[in-house]
This record gives C-alpha cells, sequence and structure tokens, in this order.
C-alpha cells in the first residue's frame, strides 16, 4: 500500500529523464487510485483511525511526489516537448485525469467529515490533499500547453522545410528553436548557409512568416480529425496554432 | 558619436571577436560562447535603442527593457523599427535562455547571421521615426 519509498527512490534516480518522469507518474496514479479504494473500505467498515492514517499518508506522497517529480520536471520538460512530445503528452493527460479524480474524491470526502468524526488534524490533511493537487493541476496544465507548442512547431518546421524546398528559396532551413513562454510567438529557425547582404536576412524572415501563416491558414481549412484522446486531451493535435513569425537565427 | 552608441558598437565587436576566436584557447565551451554571444548582442541593441530615448536614459522608475519594448512596439508601422522590435524581442528571448536556462535544450542558431542582423539595425541612422 505504502509507495512513498518507492516514489522517492524512483525520484532520486534520475528525475532528469522522461523515462523516469512516465515511470513516477504511473506509480503515483496507481498509488492514488489503491488509497482513494482503500479509504471507501475502510469507511464500509467503519474504521476511522485508519481513514485518518490514509490520509496523512496520502498527503505524504503527494506532497513527495509534487516536489521531487513535478516540480523538478520544469528543468526538463522543454526538452522532453521538443523531442518527444507525444509521449510525454500522454503521461501528462494520464496524470492530469488521476489528479481530477482524487481531487474530487478528497472534495467529497471532506463533505463526509462530520460522518466519519475527522479530528481538526485530519481535515486540514484534507484541505492540504486539496490544495497540492491544485497547485499540481496548474502545474501539469503549463506543461501540457508547451507540449502542444513543442507539437506545433515541429509540425510548422517540417511543412515550411518542405514548401522552402519546393519554392526553391535562396536559402535551406535545417532546424527549429522555439521559447518555453507560452505567448511568445515566434518560430526560430537555422540555417547553415551564409547570406552576404544583411539586409536581406529580413526580406527572408518575411517570406517565410508569410509561408507560415499560409500553412496555418491551410491547417484551419482541414477537417478536424477525431484522433484518441486521453482525459481530453489530444497530442496528435493539429488545429493548434502557436507561431506567426519567422525569426531567421 | 554618443557613449550609447560606442557601447553598442563595442559589445557588437565583442560578440563578432568572441564569435571568430578560437575558444579553446580560453578555456570555455561552445555552449558558454554561445551564450555569452546572445547575451553582448542583447545589450549592443539595448544600449543603441536607449540612445535615442532620452528619457529612458535618465529614468529611474520601471523597467526600461519592457519600456524600449512597448515604444517599438508602438512604432512597427515604420518598416525599421518593426525590424528593430522584432529583433529586440529575438535577441531577449535567447539572453533569457543564455542567462537563466542552463538545462534547456541549445537553441539552434546561425551565430555569423544574428551578428549580421543586429550589426544592421545597430547601424540604421534613426530607429524611432520622429516625433
Amino acid at each position: 500500500m505504502d509507495v512513498k519509498k518507492s516514489i522517492v527512490s524512483l525520484a532520486l534516480c534520475a528525475t532528469t529523464s522522461l523515462m523516469s518522469f512516465g515511470s513516477n507518474s504511473k506509480e503515483f496514479i496507481n498509488y492514488s487510485e489503491k488509497s482513494t479504494q482503500a479509504i471507501l473500505s475502510s469507511a464500509e467498515q467503519r474504521k476511522y483511525s485508519q481513514i485518518q492514517k490514509l490520509i496523512l499518508e496520502m498527503l505524504n506522497s503527494t506532497n513527495l511526489f509534487y516536489k521531487n517529480v513535478v516540480l523538478i520536471s520544469n528543468k526538463f520538460i522543454y526538452n522532453w516537448s521538443r523531442e518527444n512530445s507525444e509521449e510525454v503528452g500522454k503521461y501528462l493527460a494520464n496524470l492530469v485525469s488521476q489528479i481530477d479524480q482524487t481531487k474530487v474524491f478528497f472534495k467529497n470526502l471532506y463533505k463526509r467529515h462530520k460522518d466519519f468524526s475527522f479530528n481538526k488534524e485530519t481535515k486540514q490533511n484534507i484541505k492540504d490533499i486539496m490544495a497540492l493537487l491544485d497547485s499540481m493541476r496548474k502545474q501539469i496544465q503549463f506543461y501540457i500547453d508547451l507540449t502542444y507548442k513543442g507539437i506545433d512547431a515541429k509540425h510548422s518546421f517540417r511543412g515550411l522545410k518542405k514548401i522552402v524546398e519546393m519554392e526553391r528559396i535562396e536559402i535551406s532551413i535545417d532546424d527549429y528553436w522555439y521559447s518555453d513562454e507560452i505567448d511568445n510567438n515566434t518560430l526560430f529557425v537555422s540555417t547553415k548557409d551564409t547570406i552576404k547582404e544583411p539586409s536581406k536576412i529580413f526580406d527572408i524572415e518575411d517570406r517565410l512568416t508569410e509561408l507560415l501563416k499560409f500553412l496555418s491558414a491551410k491547417k484551419k481549412e482541414m477537417p478536424q480529425i477525431e484522433f484518441a484522446k486521453i482525459a481530453g486531451f489530444d497530442f496528435n493535435a493539429i488545429n493548434k496554432q502557436h507561431f506567426d513569425r519567422v525569426s531567421l537565427v | 558619436m554618443t557613449e550609447y552608441r560606442q557601447l553598442a558598437l563595442g559589445l557588437n565587436t565583442f560578440a563578432y571577436n568572441l564569435n571568430s576566436f578560437d575558444i579553446s584557447q580560453l578555456g570555455i565551451t561552445e555552449n558558454v560562447s554561445k551564450r555569452s554571444i546572445f547575451n553582448r548582442l542583447y545589450y549592443a541593441l539595448y544600449n543603441r535603442l536607449i540612445d535615442e530615448l532620452p528619457d529612458l536614459q535618465v529614468s529611474t522608475t520601471g523597467d526600461k527593457h519592457q519600456q524600449i519594448e512597448d515604444r517599438l512596439r508602438r512604432n512597427t508601422h515604420n518598416d525599421v523599427c518593426r525590424k528593430a522590435y522584432n529583433l529586440f524581442r529575438d535577441l531577449k528571448t535567447l539572453r533569457v535562455w543564455a542567462d537563466y536556462k542552463p538545462t534547456m535544450q541549445d537553441p539552434s542558431s546561425n551565430l555569423t547571421l544574428l551578428l549580421q542582423k543586429t550589426y544592421e539595425v545597430i547601424n540604421y541612422d534613426t530607429i524611432f521615426p520622429e516625433r
């Protein structure tokens, strides 16, 4: 039942990898499911002291997961969302779904605190769990938004690269980059080519921006395909528009 | 030439020389060199822009960086201002990466191109349209 130790050890051994984020998230989801089931079953058996113990354990585990996995991932989420957007997207969506369910569970449990004769400390623990879940939800929403941005950047760059090759624009584009600020709408595109006249660089940027806008308009015209969704999120989404300008760097 | 323009050109030259230099002699990595170039280019442009904004030169209130960006944005109908506005925002983004994001992936970039763009803009006679 108590997976606190395994969460800690996994988080400490490799919080820098997407694989460890995925396995820690799965462990937390399993833990939350089992913990809420155990609370329900203890309630049916009127084991009130056991419920209070489980709630405290849930608070500690949620806190550990939030600090050692969710917050630490902030340092790496850009790289994951750029390189493995679909994979990280699925982990995040599953996590959000579990957080939402757990929040509802504790909200309902708090409403019934008189039935279970919870003491003051346990009532506060439930409130703390809900506050932690809210903070976690907010942080993960940012990760989800960045993941959508990463997917849009990848598709936009691929589209742009194809058009640049077809239209025989005087440069070739090799790679892309984007800011981790959601509302920064510039797609940075790099080229290995040299351009002798600096003023021409701005003209090429304008041309690439026009092509990006053309691509965005085409995306809007395309029929929206319903892919399999996880918790309402579709990480194959093609209808998200994050970029309206290209910068050649 | 004003001190602000001199500083802008000096910082741009520093960035150019760092990019041309054999950095192994300086004992720094390519990543650190790139971060330093982004940082210096941003401040080269910052100083060039503030040269035309005497009220901001002496101002002690507010975020000057944001105020410069706001003034550029209000003038993007002017082509020169639009180019300066875009470059200022791009260099700001790259500088934030350079100074505050050690774990975030390296922005793929052609530094020569970025140096050319900055050199072009800081050498415009006038950036802000006359008021």
